[in-house]
C-alpha cells in the first residue's frame, strides 16, 4: 500500500497542490501566533541601569488571578498598566536580610531636558526622559564621566547622551521641565553607564532629598536593588527576599527579570501579546479546518476512479481510509514544516506595525524558539488526519460500481436530510437575529451574537446549497439568457449542475460574508467611536503634549479670567471585576479622570442615567458598554483595581452613552492621576467665558507657551481610547485578510478542479460545432452567474450581523460601510474565481478536441 | 507447463457451480421511481465454463454482473461464490473474499495510472499482502504477450494492450471466476479477437471460469453458453452459440421488448 500511496502522490502532485497551499498557510498563522505566545512569555530586556543590583524587588505588573497567588499566575492575566509602587519601608525591611550588602531604592519623575528651541528633547529611543535619585545608581555600573554627584536643589547629573544632544558640559545652566514649569538647573557631572554605550532610556539624576521632593508621594518607591555581600549567590539572596518579604503584589528578580522592573513597557508587553495571539489562534485554526476538509474533499472527489477501481479489484475500505490518511498527512507535514520559516519572516514582516499600534515595544525582537513550530507542525497534521476522515467517511458506503460508470445525473432532488438540517440552521440564524435585536445593549454579548450569526448563515448557505443555487439560478437564468447562445448554454450548465454551482459559490459567500462583516462592523465601530468624541467635546480649546500635560497647567489655566472652565484629562486602565453573575475574567477597561465641576462646560458624556457632579473617591461612572459588560448599574459596587494596583470598590453613580469616544470608566481626576506613572495629564479642555472668545486664545497661548511642547487646539483628534481601537481594528482586518485568503484558496481551488473536469465536454461541443470562443463565452458567463451568486448572498448573509452591531452602537440600523472596502472585496473575489475558471478553460481549449476525446481522465 | 492443466485446487464436496444466483431481484430508486434492474433470476454457473451474458441495452446485464461479482448487494434473493453466501456476508470479508477469489476485466478504465504493467499486474496481491507465485506470473505474462511491456505506464500502451494487461491482473490470484463487463467494446474487431482468444485460454487451458457480458454476437461465439436477459429477467440460454444464432436471438428480444 506504501507505493501505491507514494506513486498516487508523486504523479497526481497537482491535485494535492490546494491542499499544501492550505496547510502551509494555516501552519504560517499557527507558528505566527506560536511565536507572538513565545515571545509574549518570554520577551525580556537585560537590566541596564540596575545591571549592578544582584536582586531587584519590583511591583509585580499583572493583576492577581481570581484564584490562587500571584506566583501561579496564569498568562492570561491582565496587566497593570501604571508602575505599581513599592513601599519604602520594604527597602528598611530588606536591610537585615541574610546576604544583603547594600540596599538602594530608585524613585523616577518625569524631567524633560528643553533644548535650546524652546522645545523638549526626545530622549533614547524616542522614550520619555526621567530623572532619579542620585543614590539609586549604586544599582548600574554608573561611572561619573566628569564633574560630581549633584547636591542641594538646583543641581542635576545628566548621562551623557543627554548631555551631547543640549550640548551641555559641567558646570553649565540646562532647563528642565518636571511636573510643572521650566526650571533652571547647573549641571553638576556627566555620567555613562559602563559596557553599555548607548543606553535604552535616557536618565537624569537629582539628589535624594529633591527628588523625593519632586515625586511628591511620601513612603513609595519605583523598585528596591539589593547587592549581595562578597562571594555570596544572588538566586539565595532572592530567595531569602521572597521569604522575608511574603506579599505576592511584589515580584522579587534576578538576572534578565530584572529588566522587567527596569522597563515598564517589557513588563506589560507580555501579556498583551499573549491574548492577542490566543484570539488570533482560535479563528486561524477553525478556518484551516474548514478549508483543508474541503480542498481534501476535491481532491478525493477527482480520485474517485481510482479509488472505485482499487475496491473492484479487492482493496478494503480500511486500506482505503489508510491510503487516503497517508496522502493527507504526507501533504501535511509538508505544508506543516515549510509554515515555520514563512511564519518566522511574517513575524517579522508585522513587528514593525506591531510596534505602531503599541503591542511591544519598538526596539525589541520577537522571541523564536523551537516549541511554535512543533506547534505548528502538530496541528497541520492534526488538521490534514480529521479532514482526512470526514472526507474518507464516505469510502465505506461507496459501492466499488459506482464511480466506474461514467459521470452520473446529478440527483435533482435535495436530500430530505439536507433539507431538514437547512431549515433548522436558518430558523436559529433567524432566533439569533431575533435575540439580538431585542437583547438590551450589552455590546460585547452583542458582537458575540453577531460572530454566531455569521457563523450560522454561512453553515446554513452551505448545506442548502444545491437548494440556494438552484433558486438563485432562477433568478439569473433571465439575464443569462439574454445571451441566445453562450449565455443560453451556461444557464442550461448551471441549472443540471446545481451541485457543482452551490459547491463554487459556498466559499464565495464564506469569504465575502464574514470579510464584510469583520471589516464593516470595525468601521462602524470606529466611525461611531469618532462621531461620539466630536459630539462630546464641549470644550472650546484643547491643550496637549506628546509627553504630557504638567497639572500644573490646568491650574494656571483655571485662574485666568476669560476661562469658564478647565479640566485635565487623564488617562489609564484599569481591571474591573468579573460580572457578578457566574465565572467570568476581569477585564481591563479604559478609564479616564476629568474634575467633576468642569465637567458640563468642556466634555458631555451624555449621562443616560445619574449625574456625574458627584464623582469622587468613592463614586464613578461607566458607560453603557462597562455597564452592561461588568452587569452593574448605578447603585452598585464595582470591585477594581486602578492602573497600579490599587484595590478600590468605589459606587456607580452614572451611567453614560459616549464611552466608545471618551473612556469606558470615568473617574475623579485627582484620584486617578495619584495611581499612573508620570502623573501627567494627556490633556486639558478649556472653556472660555463666553464673549470673551478672541482675547482667550491669546491667552491661553501664552500660559501654554510657558510650558514647552504644549500644543493649543480646537478639537482633540484622538484619544486614547480610540488609539486603543485602532490597534483593535488592526488586529480584526488582519482576522479578516487572513480569512479572505484562505477562501481564496478554496474558491480557486474549487474553480479550477470543476473547470479540469470538464475536458470532454468543451470537446463535445466543440466537436459539435461550438468554438473556441464561444466556450470561452460561455464560461464567461458561468463565471458571472457564480460572482453574483455568491456576492450577492454572501453581502445579504452579512447584513443582519451588521444591523445587529450598528444598532447597539449607535442607534441606526444602517452600518458605516467603506466603498472602496466592499469594492475591494467584491472586486477580489470576483477576480479570483474569474482567473480560476478562464485560465483553466483557456488552458483546455489549447487541445484539439479529439485529443481531449481520447483523453485519459 | 503441464502441471497447469490440472484442475484448480478443489475439495470433491464444494459445490458443483462456480456462481449461483437464487431469486435475485435489484430495484433501484423510491416510491414510484423504482427501477427493477433484475426481476426474480436464477442462474447457475458451472465451474470451468465460459458464459456469455447478453441482452439488448437496459436489460439488466451489468446490474447482474455486479451482484454476481458482489460489487452490488441485490435487494431480493441470494449470491453464491462456490458454497459462499454473499449476502451474509459484511462488507470488509466480502471484499477479502472478493481479492482472493474473483478477477475483473473492465470496458475502460481498468489500470491505475501510475503504476507500471507489472504493478498493475500484481496489484490484488499487494493488496493482499502476498507474494506472486514467480511461475504462474511468467506464464501469464508470456500468455497476454506483456513480457517487453512490464515497465510501461498505461498511458503509454494501446487499448488492447491495455486490456490484456486487465486480463492479466485478473488472472493473478488464481480466481474461482472472472467477470467481465464488455472487454472488448472499446477495440477494433482484430484486437477483440485476440482478447476475446486470451478469455478462451483461460477457461480451456487455465480451467478458469469467466462469465463476460456483452452486446456483441461475435463476441459471444466465443462462449460455451449465451444467457439472454430482457426487461431484468431471463430471456433465454443457448448452449454452444453460434455469431448468427445469438444475433438472431437478439432481433427477437428486441421485438418483442
Amino acid at each position: 500500500m506504501l507505493t501505491l500511496t507514494v506513486k498516487t502522490l508523486t504523479t497526481r502532485k497537482g491535485s494535492f497542490i490546494a491542499t499544501f497551499v492550505a496547510l502551509l498557510l494555516g501552519s504560517t498563522v499557527l507558528s505566527v501566533c506560536g511565536i507572538l505566545l513565545e515571545s509574549g512569555l518570554r520577551i525580556a530586556h537585560p537590566p541596564q541601569r540596575y545591571a549592578t543590583a544582584d536582586v531587584v524587588v519590583a511591583g509585580r505588573q499583572q493583576a492577581p488571578s481570581q484564584r490562587g497567588s500571584g506566583h501561579n499566575s496564569s498568562p492570561l492575566t491582565q496587566p497593570l498598566v501604571e508602575r505599581v509602587p513599592v513601599p519604602a519601608e520594604v527597602a528598611r525591611r530588606l536591610t537585615v536580610v541574610e546576604g544583603a550588602s547594600t540596599v538602594v531604592t530608585d524613585t523616577g519623575v518625569p524631567a524633560q531636558v528643553i533644548g535650546s528651541g524652546g522645545l523638549p528633547l526626545g530622549g533614547a529611543r524616542g522614550a520619555p526622559t526621567t530623572g532619579h535619585n542620585w543614590s539609586s545608581t549604586r544599582m548600574g555600573p554608573y561611572r561619573l564621566a566628569s564633574g560630581r554627584p549633584p547636591a542641594g536643589n538646583h543641581q542635576v547629573v545628566l548621562d551623557e547622551q543627554l548631555a551631547q544632544q543640549a550640548g551641555v558640559a559641567v558646570g553649565d545652566t540646562v532647563s528642565l521641565m518636571t511636573r510643572s514649569r521650566p526650571q533652571h538647573f547647573r549641571v553638576a557631572g556627566v555620567v555613562t553607564l559602563h559596557g553599555v554605550p548607548s543606553p535604552r532610556r535616557s536618565v537624569l539624576f537629582f539628589s535624594d532629598d529633591l527628588t523625593t521632593h519632586l515625586a511628591g508621594r511620601e513612603g513609595v518607591v519605583d523598585a528596591v536593588g539589593l547587592l549581595a555581600a562578597p562571594g555570596g549567590d544572588p538566586k539565595q539572596l532572592a530567595r531569602a527576599v521572597t521569604h522575608a518579604l511574603g506579599d505576592p503584589r511584589l515580584a522579587v528578580l534576578t538576572g534578565e527579570g530584572r529588566g522587567k522592573a527596569e522597563f515598564l513597557d517589557v513588563a506589560t508587553t507580555g501579556s498583551t501579546l499573549v491574548l492577542v495571539a490566543s484570539a488570533l489562534a482560535g479563528n486561524a485554526f477553525l478556518v484551516t479546518v474548514f478549508v483543508v476538509a474541503g480542498t481534501l474533499s476535491l481532491t478525493m472527489a477527482n480520485h474517485r476512479r481510482e479509488r472505485a477501481l482499487l475496491r473492484a479489484v479487492g482493496a478494503t475500505p480500511g486500506q482505503i481510509r489508510r491510503m487516503v490518511t497517508a496522502q493527507a498527512l504526507a501533504v501535511a507535514l509538508a505544508g506543516g514544516l515549510l509554515g515555520w520559516p514563512v511564519g518566522i519572516a511574517v513575524v517579522h514582516g508585522m513587528w514593525d506595525r506591531l510596534a505602531k499600534y503599541g503591542f511591544v515595544p519598538p526596539d525589541l525582537q520577537p522571541v523564536i524558539g523551537p516549541l511554535p513550530a512543533v506547534g505548528a507542525v502538530l496541528t497541520a497534521v492534526l488538521t490534514a488526519h480529521t479532514a482526512a476522515h470526514i472526507a474518507a467517511r464516505r469510502t465505506r458506503r461507496i459501492r466499488p460500481t459506482e464511480a466506474l460508470g461514467e459521470a452520473a445525473l446529478e440527483p435533482t432532488q435535495v436530500g430530505k436530510g439536507r433539507l431538514i438540517t437547512g431549515g433548522v440552521l436558518a430558523a436559529g440564524s433567524a432566533g439569533l437575529f431575533v435575540a439580538g435585536l431585542t437583547h438590551s445593549g450589552d455590546a460585547t454579548t452583542l458582537v458575540q451574537i453577531a460572530n454566531s450569526l455569521v457563523f450560522v448563515t454561512v453553515i446554513t448557505a452551505a448545506v442548502l446549497g444545491p437548494l440556494l443555487s438552484r433558486m438563485s439560478m432562477r433568478v439569473l437564468a433571465p439575464l443569462l439568457k439574454a445571451s441566445k447562445v453562450t449565455g443560453y448554454l451556461a444557464a442550461a450548465n448551471h441549472g443540471t449542475h446545481p451541485r457543482r454551482l452551490a459547491a463554487a459559490v459556498t466559499p464565495l459567500i464564506l469569504a465575502v460574508s464574514f470579510a464584510a462583516t469583520v471589516i464593516f462592523a470595525q468601521t462602524t465601530t470606529l466611525q461611531a467611536s469618532r462621531a461620539q468624541l466630536q459630539d462630546g467635546l464641549v470644550a472650546s480649546h484643547v491643550l496637549t503634549a506628546a509627553q504630557g500635560v504638567p497639572p500644573d497647567l490646568a491650574d494656571e489655566a483655571r485662574h485666568l479670567p476669560q476661562v469658564q472652565a478647565v479640566t485635565g484629562v487623564v488617562s489609564s486602565t484599569v481591571i474591573a471585576g468579573p460580572a457578578p453573575t457566574g465565572g467570568g475574567q476581569p477585564v481591563s477597561l479604559s478609564a479616564q479622570g476629568v474634575d467633576p465641576n468642569a465637567l458640563s462646560a468642556t466634555m458631555d458624556l451624555k449621562p443616560r442615567q445619574g449625574s456625574l457632579k458627584q464623582l469622587s473617591r468613592n463614586a464613578i461612572a461607566l458607560s453603557t458598554m462597562a455597564s452592561s459588560r461588568l452587569k452593574r448599574g448605578v447603585g452598585d459596587t464595582v470591585p477594581l483595581r486602578l492602573g497600579d494596583g490599587t484595590p478600590l470598590a468605589p459606587r456607580v453613580i452614572a451611567v453614560y452613552e459616549r464611552g466608545m469616544g471618551f473612556a469606558d470608566i470615568t473617574f475623579d481626576h485627582d484620584l486617578l492621576l495619584a495611581h499612573t506613572t508620570s502623573r501627567m495629564d494627556q490633556s486639558v479642555l478649556v472653556h472660555t467665558a463666553a464673549g470673551a472668545h478672541d482675547t482667550a486664545a491669546a491667552v491661553l497661548a501664552k500660559v501654554a507657551g510657558r510650558y514647552p511642547g504644549i500644543v493649543l487646539q480646537h478639537s482633540l483628534t484622538g484619544s486614547e481610547q480610540m488609539r486603543a481601537q485602532e490597534a483593535n481594528a488592526w488586529v480584526n482586518y488582519l482576522l479578516a485578510d487572513l480569512i479572505l485568503v484562505y477562501t481564496g484558496v478554496t474558491v480557486v481551488n474549487t474553480q479550477v478542479m470543476n473547470t479540469a473536469a470538464r475536458r470532454r465536454e468543451f470537446a463535445l461541443l466543440r466537436l459539435g460545432g461550438t468554438t473556441a470562443a464561444q466556450v470561452m463565452r460561455m464560461m464567461r458567463w458561468e463565471s458571472l452567474a457564480v460572482v453574483l451568486a455568491g456576492v450577492g448572498t454572501g453581502t445579504l448573509a452579512s447584513l443582519p450581523p451588521l444591523v445587529l452591531v450598528s444598532r447597539t452602537l449607535t442607534g441606526n440600523f444602517w452600518p458605516t460601510v467603506a466603498a472602496p472596502a466592499y469594492l475591494a472585496i467584491a472586486g477580489t473575489t470576483t477576480a479570483l474565481t474569474a482567473t480560476a475558471t478562464l485560465l483553466p478553460t483557456r488552458a483546455l481549449l489549447r487541445t484539439p478536441p479529439m485529443k481531449a476525446m481520447n483523453a485519459r481522465q | 507447463m503441464s502441471h497447469w492443466t490440472r484442475q484448480p485446487h478443489r475439495a470433491a464436496s464444494e459445490a458443483p457451480y462456480a456462481v449461483q444466483l437464487r431469486k435475485v431481484t435489484k430495484c433501484y430508486g423510491k416510491g414510484t421511481q423504482t427501477v427493477r434492474a433484475l426481476d426474480q433470476v436464477s442462474v447457475d454457473i458451472p465451474h470451468g465454463t465460459f458464459t456469455a451474458l447478453m441482452g439488448p441495452s437496459g436489460s439488466g446485464k451489468s446490474t447482474f454482473l455486479h451482484v454476481a461479482a458482489g460489487l452490488d448487494r441485490p435487494t431480493l434473493g441470494e449470491v453464491r461464490l462456490g458454497s459462499t453466501e454473499l449476502t451474509q456476508l459484511k462488507e470488509t470479508p466480502l471484499t477479502k473474499l472478493r481479492r482472493a477469489k474473483m478477477g475483473f476485466v473492465f470496458q475502460t478504465f481498468n489500470l491505475l495510472p501510475s503504476l507500471t504493467v507489472m504493478q498493475n499486474i500484481t496489484l490484488p496481491l499487494r493488496l493482499q499482502d502476498r507474494r506472486p507465485d514467480g511461475e504462474w506470473l511468467f506464464e501469464i505474462v508470456a500468455r497476454t504477450s506483456l513480457s517487453e511491456h512490464l515497465d510501461r505506464l498505461p498511458a503509454q500502451l494501446s487499448g488492447g494492450q491495455q486490456q490484456r494487461v486487465a486480463i492479466a491482473r485478473a488472472l493473478v490470484t488464481r480466481p474461482d471466476v472472472i467477470f467481465a463487463d464488455e472487454p472488448t467494446g472499446a477495440l477494433d474487431p482484430h484486437t477483440a479477437k485476440d482478447i476475446l482468444g486470451l478469455l478462451r485460454q483461460a477457461v480451456t487451458d487455465l480451467h478458469q471460469t469467466v462469465v463476460m457480458v456483452t452486446h456483441d454476437p461475435v463476441a459471444a461465439a466465443h462462449a460455451d453458453r449465451a444467457v439472454f436477459l430482457a426487461g431484468g429477467r431471463i430471456a433465454g440460454d443457448l448452449p454452444s452459440p453460434s455469431a448468427d444464432g445469438v444475433a438472431a436471438a437478439l432481433t427477437g428480444l428486441r421485438k418483442a421488448a
